[in-house]
């Protein structure tokens, strides 16, 4: 009896560890998530330690190397490997900055995403009723709202005051992804709770008075968390799509910091006198998506096998 | 299912209403007028008179009940500008090359992703099946802009190289200059409808319909055509008509990229100059365009899924 006692004890202590170990095993076995995985990480890594091997600071200009040159270096000179834009500023170290840039803006609009998602779209699933009704039709509504009109709104509506020069428009593109993307994750998150909360571990749980909030936590979403998984993998490369374009627009990240859009934007302005600069971009953008494409197919297939039985 | 469908289609005007209402709401209360073009001066006192003229000195409630009660009757009001024009007329002018690049995309993203998908699984794990999974996956990695940007380094001439290329790199004045943008556009659906028929195809071709169908011996045509993608269709118009509406949207981009006088150019303007009124108008085009396509998507698994009535949508 004590022993019967200790191993549920033992099991609640490390709730779902098998399921992340399956999960990610699963994970490894399939060729796409592995390469996606493998190019993620690389990007992170290089979005991470950018600014310590990057051979100039991105705001540097490089003057000197502009004058003699009479305009931007061209690439692979010993001293810029991609070259310069027409301030002398070393585009590989700009790209640098822009891994940097893309993979903060995924990474925190999917934070935003599952901070508003999750809560709203449990609390739904789980009270029902009126509450669920209240928050259903809010998010209905929101799903409507056509995203690109809405980031588009958002960010050009605030084009001039401090906030949008605040973290050189990296906050109000984060703000505007989070509130644009959350929609897709509550109704998500909803459709589990609905599905999970009449199942019998639910009921065992209800039975012995186990608190609705801790009901919600610790039985309902960790046995939701494939599909939530899946779904912010599919977010991020949509973060990454919608910051670009917003800078490619003039509407995100803003001059000195260097984004993947903003860089393309120069680049292709300037494409008869200087063709090479849109090619690190835009390279490092498709590479960063296909990745991110690759990943995502592969996290449905570990963690969501319901969705996809063969692929 | 009438009263559902009925009900579908009423919760339509929340949706407008919150859309316009959030549209109002964001454009009002950040800085920026319609009267602080560049390089302008103006004097309080005439500022105060065109505030009078357009009702901007009333309170914004009243502003906005005073806009609705217009758009009910069908005036959509005039532009916030020195030289006010009707709403809906630059509005006719600019839905023709919108509405047209959209749907030329669709149709593109359509006739090329359903095949790519169908090969990819016809013939999975071949040499086909992987040519069609890379074009599929080289559609993922472009975005529009990107994608735009790169056909008009190849294959573009800009006006001052008017010999660079074989199709204009800007502007929307006949069908040549039409290909660019579409194709552009196109780029993004049609990896998505590849990769969803490729996928859907897959579940189908190992469903035990489809073994029966091949134990009674039937021709291997006759199990593809009338058994396989029949079938594997029907996912498909899940993300079909959604991804229309998001396509249309997109075209913003597009028309910023290849300079297309649509509706996505005038909204572009209308926020940059606090055009109040030609934003609103432009805001109810799309929302409702994207309403109708999610109600009409709802209404048509109602009719094929009665369960679906009371779950998909809380009306």
């Amino acid at each position: 009896m004590t022993d019967a006692v200790s191993v549920v004890r033992r099991r609640d202590q490390h709730p779902g560890r098998g399921y992340w170990a399956g999960g990610f095993r699963r994970l490894l076995q399939s060729r796409a998530g592995v390469a996606g995985l493998l190019i993620i990480a690389a990007l992170a890594l290089l979005g991470i330690i950018g600014p310590f091997i990057a051979p100039w600071d991105y705001r540097q200009q490089d003057l000197q190397a502009v004058v003699a040159n009479h305009g931007p270096v061209p690439p692979f000179r010993p001293e810029h490997l991609f070259g310069t834009d027409e301030l002398g500023r070393d585009l590989f170290s700009r790209t640098l900055d822009g891994a940097q840039v893309s993979m903060t803006v995924a990474l925190i609009a999917q934070v935003v995403v599952l901070l508003v998602g999750v809560p709203i779209g449990a609390v739904a699933g789980w009270r029902g009723g009126r509450t669920e009704t209240l928050l259903m039709r809010f998010t209905d509504v929101m799903y409507a709202f056509p995203d690109l009109l809405f980031v588009i709104l958002l960010t050009s509506a605030f084009v001039g005051t401090e906030v949008f020069r605040w973290l050189n428009g990296l906050f109000i593109v984060f703000v505007a992804i989070g509130l644009s993307a959350w929609v897709t994750m509550a109704r998500l998150v909803r459709a589990q709770v609905l599905n999970i909360k009449h199942r019998e571990y639910v009921d065992a749980a209800r039975a012995i008075g186990v608190p609705g909030f801790r009901i919600v936590t610790r039985h309902i979403l960790p046995n939701a968390i494939g599909p939530v998984v899946v779904g912010v993998s599919v977010g991020l490369p949509g973060a990454i799509i919608l910051e670009s374009t917003l800078s490619f627009l003039g509407l995100g990240v803003q001059s000195p910091r260097a984004s993947w859009g903003s860089l393309i934007q120069y680049g292709t302005q300037h494409m008869t006198l200087w063709p090479w600069l849109v090619v690190p971009p835009m390279a490092a953008l498709a590479i960063s998506l296909i990745g991110f494409t690759l990943l995502g197919d592969g996290l449905r297939d570990a963690f969501d096998p319901a969705s996809s039985q063969r692929r | 299912m009438l009263s559902y469908a009925i009900r579908r289609i009423l919760w339509i005007i929340p949706v407008l209403v919150a859309a316009t209402m959030i549209t109002f709401v964001v454009m009002h209360n950040t800085p920026g007028s319609p009267w602080n073009r560049e390089g302008r001066q103006m004097t309080p006192s005439q500022r105060e008179r065109l505030d009078a003229k357009f009702g901007l000195d009333q309170p914004l409630p009243i502003q906005y009940l005073k806009w609705v009660g217009g758009l009910v009757t069908g005036d959509m009001g005039v532009t916030v500008t020195d030289r006010p024009t009707p709403v809906s007329r630059l509005m006719a002018n600019g839905i023709l090359p919108t509405v047209q690049l959209g749907l030329m995309a669709f149709t593109l993203a359509v006739l090329v992703g359903v095949p790519l998908g169908l090969i990819a699984a016809i013939r999975h794990r071949t040499v086909y099946d992987y040519a069609a999974t890379a074009v599929a996956m080289l559609g993922m990695a472009a975005p529009a802009f990107m994608l735009g940007a790169l056909l008009q380094l190849f294959l573009g001439s800009p006006e001052f190289r008017p010999d660079q290329g074989p199709f204009p790199s800007f502007g929307w004045d006949g069908p040549r200059a039409w290909v660019l943008p579409t194709i552009a556009l196109a780029g993004l659906p049609m990896a998505t409808i590849a990769r969803q028929t490729k996928a859907s195809m897959l579940d189908v071709i190992h469903a035990d319909y489809i073994r029966t169908a091949h134990a009674k011996g039937l021709e291997e045509d006759r199990i593809v055509k009338f058994h396989m993608i029949r079938n594997a269709l029907v996912p498909l118009l899940t993300i079909a008509v959604p991804l229309l509406g998001l396509v249309i949207t997109s075209s913003i981009v597009i028309e910023q990229v290849f300079r297309i006088p649509g509706l996505g150019n005038l909204y572009w303007n209308a926020i940059r100059f606090r055009d109040y009124t030609l934003v609103m108008g432009i805001t109810v085009f799309y929302a409702a365009l994207v309403a109708v396509l999610n109600a009409a998507v709802d209404i048509a698994y109602g009719f094929i899924d009665p369960r679906l009535r009371d779950h998909s949508v809380t009306v």
